[in-house]
């Protein structure tokens, strides 16, 4: 029996866009961020970087993945060296990089990640999960990508530790502009941080707009075991219930004026 | 990439091999790999191959899944054949620069082919007809004489099937960490032999610190379901012969003597 995994996809990503890719579980999600930076291939269909087919013969697939740098899920399962530095320098040391120039890419990218000096020279299996994973962030970062991929990068944090992950994510993109595709099974997550919202349901790509428009869709996203941040719901029925408050609110920000707004007028 | 090996893959399907008790298949496994050995001529070995024919014909087994497994020694085939073929003294046939070829070589060449063929060939019948629980059930049960001299069988049969149940577990993991670290940009297939076992390193680390990981969480969730070893432990689904495996087991009597008959005393 045959299976597609992925079918139809179009999508075109700009540069500096911050891109939240959602779907529930098997949804494909994350083959299809696999295949951003070719390490699958499609059976049929192209992909383009700078307007280049990546699975063009004489293309430069090591310099592709140093541009478009991929975090899988659980990405400090992928840690191996004796001390953190040194795993954070694997990824330049492997671009062919000098000695120095490694190793400045390696303190910048730890100090992106917000991490302390003082773990520097620490093994990384002593660091608590969410250090680990900025590590690990951390070894993509210092390759100095123009794409930043993260697949799940809050799955199995606690509430704290995932706000500083996607905050740092969200600041980091400010502060070198470049483009972020945040995969995600949660709208909650992405809704504050994204200008763009990717749901994928089943392989296809479902609903592709800003975050406010998907959210009107909120009865559909139900029907494929999504759902719409919590914000959205609360408006919705405050509506319902006669309230003038704007429906297309996505953050608890934007929540608390338009009810206040509302409540006065 | 690493898909491929047949060996402890089970192959779903209702067939008459399939319902046999493993002890049975076991048994039939060991005394055919040990015919494989009594016999050594012709005759023999069309019996052992007729013998083989016939119970993947029974096994439903399509016929390429045997031949895929058969890709994995090659490599050990081409060399046995090798070694025999051209470093066998006796009677010359054919000599080329400073090798040659004997009338004994050839022959013990062709007969170890033929033997390594049907050894996997047989033994992959077993695992692909057989789930690995089945097996190691089996296993425990033939070898529970042993306990008397104090081998600790139901552990062994236990490692036995956490083994095989983690083959499968671990080949997915590999090839999550082979991604990440060539995201990364880790380069697993060029260089030389030093260089390609150097870039082993951020593969097999992560692997080995998983694994230990996965068999510390398994062995805390057998001690919360109480597991203490194989004392008093009762069994699901016990073993039990049927009128089937009695005659599978006179099926392999009658082929043990025809092997020993044709393969042995007569020539």
């Amino acid at each position: 029996m045959e299976y597609a995994a992925l079918k139809d996809i179009n999508l075109v990503i700009p540069e500096g866009q911050f891109i939240g890719l959602i779907g529930h579980t098997g949804s494909g999600k994350s083959t299809l961020v696999q295949h951003l930076n070719g390490l699958l291939a499609p059976t049929s269909g192209n992909v383009y970087y700078n307007g280049a087919d990546i699975h063009d013969k004489d293309y430069n697939k090591k310099e592709l993945r140093s541009k478009v740098g991929l975090v899988f899920q659980y990405p400090e399962h992928q840690l191996f060296e004796i001390d953190v530095f040194s795993d954070v320098c694997f990824g330049p040391k492997n671009l062919g990089l000098d000695k120095k120039e490694t190793e400045l890419r390696a303190y910048a990218a730890l100090k992106q990640v917000g991490l302390e000096d003082a773990y520097f020279y620490q093994s990384p299996f002593d660091l608590s999960g969410g250090q680990k994973r900025r590590v690990a962030i951390a070894g993509v970062l210092a390759m100095k990508p123009e794409v930043l991929i993260l697949d799940e990068p809050t799955a199995g944090l606690d509430p704290k530790g995932r706000d500083e992950i996607l905050d740092q994510i969200a600041r980091l993109r400010e502060e070198t502009g470049m483009t972020v595709v945040l995969v995600s099974h949660s709208m909650e997550d992405v809704a504050k941080y994204v200008d763009r919202i990717i749901v994928m349901n089943r392989g296809q790509v479902m609903f592709d707009n800003a975050p406010r428009e998907v959210f009107r869709h909120y009865k559909e996203l139900e029907e494929v075991g999504l759902a719409a941040p919590q914000v959205t719901y609360i408006m919705q029925a405050l509506k319902k219930s006669g309230l003038n408050v704007d429906t297309d609110i996505t953050t608890i920000q934007e929540a608390k004026t338009s009810i206040l707004n509302a409540l006065k007028g | 990439m690493l898909r491929d090996i047949t060996l402890g893959q089970y192959y779903q399907t209702d067939s008459v091999i399939h319902r046999l008790d493993p002890r049975v298949k076991l048994a039939t496994t060991i005394c055919y790999i040990i015919s494989l050995f009594i016999v050594d001529n012709l005759i023999g070995y069309v019996i052992a191959g007729l013998f083989l024919a016939l119970v993947i014909k029974l096994s439903k087994v399509p016929p390429k899944f045997m031949i895929r497994g058969m890709k994995s020694i090659l490599f050990l085939l081409i060399i046995a054949v090798g070694f025999n073929l051209f470093l066998t003294p006796g009677e010359t046939l054919v000599a080329f620069w400073k090798l040659r070829i004997t009338k004994e070589g050839g022959r013990l060449a062709a007969f170890m082919a033929i033997r390594l063929v049907f050894l996997i060939m047989g033994s992959s019948v077993m695992t692909l007809t057989t789930t690995p629980n089945n097996l190691t059930d089996g296993m425990e049960k033939l070898l529970g004489p042993l306990k008397r001299i104090r081998v600790p069988v139901h552990e062994i049969s236990m490692m036995m099937s956490i083994a095989l149940r983690f083959i499968p577990i671990l080949l997915e993991e590999t090839d999550k960490i082979m991604k990440a670290q060539i995201a990364r940009g880790a380069d697993f297939e060029n260089g030389n032999l030093i260089k390609k076992a150097k870039s082993l390193v951020p593969l097999l680390v992560p692997l080995f610190i998983s694994a230990f990981r996965r068999a510390n969480d398994l062995a805390m969730a057998m001690e919360a379901r109480c597991y203490r070893g194989g004392e008093h432990r009762t069994k699901m689904k016990p073993l039990v012969y049927h009128k089937r495996d009695g005659i599978a087991y006179g099926v392999v009597v009658c082929y043990l003597a025809l092997c020993i008959i044709f393969g042995k005393i007569l020539l």
